[in-house]
């Protein structure tokens, strides 16, 4: 990990200004896990968690799709070589592309050691739900498709790692 | 900022180990800010900011118990402006103590540049609550007396600067 933040910190797609942090031309903060589990509880209470979803898609894309115009990255496979080592950056576990059919725009992702289900506790329900749109959103970027992400097994729900399906579509 | 960023990977206080980063011994990762505005709104749509306010105040406690375990015999001003530093690096906006009374524990901080006020858009309510719990938080810890954060200033309000005023809870 060390290595993908030292080239992106050397490229300036990683900058750390006063009060600022930019990765890949977009705005991020720094924030305790613990604090997003309780905001996710809540609002999971009230029927209202598929806003950790929308709001990880609108984010990603928007990240992607600028970075993508500045860069001039064209070449798809590039930048689905780099989408993983760039999604591990962002701290929530160490990702992996299993299976990647990009002809049919199926894509299956691993989540090791993930961070929202270590601390969120049992649930019956897949708990990664920023996660889950983060991947939709830059996938969508990359492909310029609309695509959606679910998470099939969750370490929440007693797995040993979180796994997605990113396909295109609407409904997965 | 990359003082302070050396100064905490120097320290082995900031890691990234095993697709997780860590930092004074608690889980951090990266939030899209967009993001994270994103769901505020729906949390202060539901009247659910003083959630997001207790957990950050929370963490702000945890947080400064443990920055000082890892530095022990750090004064309480020193602890203040380290942890503004922290909180400046975390990308939400930057901060500076604007005044404090050790006898009376109130002070008063200043938010320049809030990334959250700056994407809220304009409102007629505060905005900043994860600063707010923070702040309450880590001065908690610090002046070893609970205080609480309010937001007196906001700029989504239209106010210049976002203001802290955070004294003892009565």
């Amino acid at each position: 990990m060390i290595d993908i933040v030292t080239s992106l910190l050397l490229s300036k797609n990683l900058e750390f200004e006063e009060g600022e942090i930019k990765l890949l031309g977009q705005n991020v903060s720094l924030l305790p896990c613990e604090v997003y589990v309780n905001l996710f509880k809540v609002l999971s209470q009230s029927g209202k968690e598929d806003i950790f979803y929308q709001s990880g898609k609108d984010a990603a894309f928007s990240w992607f799709s600028n970075f993508i115009e500045v860069a001039n990255k064209r070449d798809t496979n590039d930048l689905l070589t780099f989408l993983p080592k760039f999604l591990n950056v962002l701290a929530y576990g160490k990702v992996s592309f299993v299976k990647s059919d990009v002809k049919n725009l199926k894509f299956e992702i691993s989540l090791e050691n993930p961070l929202f289900p270590s601390h969120y506790g049992v649930s019956t329900k897949p708990v990664d739900l920023i996660f889950s749109g983060i991947l939709a959103g830059a996938i969508k970027a990359i492909y310029k498709k609309e695509v959606n992400s679910k998470e099939t097994k969750c370490v929440a729900q007693g797995f040993d790692r979180c796994y997605f399906t990113v396909s295109k579509g609407s409904n997965v | 900022m990359f003082k302070v960023m050396s100064k905490l990977l120097m320290s082995n206080q900031i890691k990234f180990t095993d697709g997780r980063l860590i930092l004074f011994e608690r889980d951090i990762f990266f939030i899209p800010t967009a993001a994270f505005v994103q769901i505020l709104k729906i949390l202060i749509d539901t009247k659910n900011e003083e959630v997001l306010y207790r957990a950050a105040k929370g963490a702000g406690v945890t947080w400064f118990k443990n920055m000082s375990l890892a530095y022990p015999g750090m004064k309480q001003t020193e602890a203040i402006n380290w942890g503004m530093d922290i909180v400046t690096l975390a990308g939400w906006g930057k901060i500076s103590l604007n005044s404090i009374n050790l006898d009376s524990k109130n002070s008063i901080f200043v938010m320049t540049d809030s990334l959250v006020a700056k994407l809220y858009g304009k409102t007629n309510c505060s905005v900043d609550h994860l600063f707010r719990g923070l702040v309450a938080g880590a001065v908690s810890y610090i002046l070893n007396q609970e205080v609480d954060a309010f937001e007196t200033h906001c700029v989504a309000k239209g106010d210049p600067v976002c203001r802290f005023t955070v004294s003892p809870v009565k």
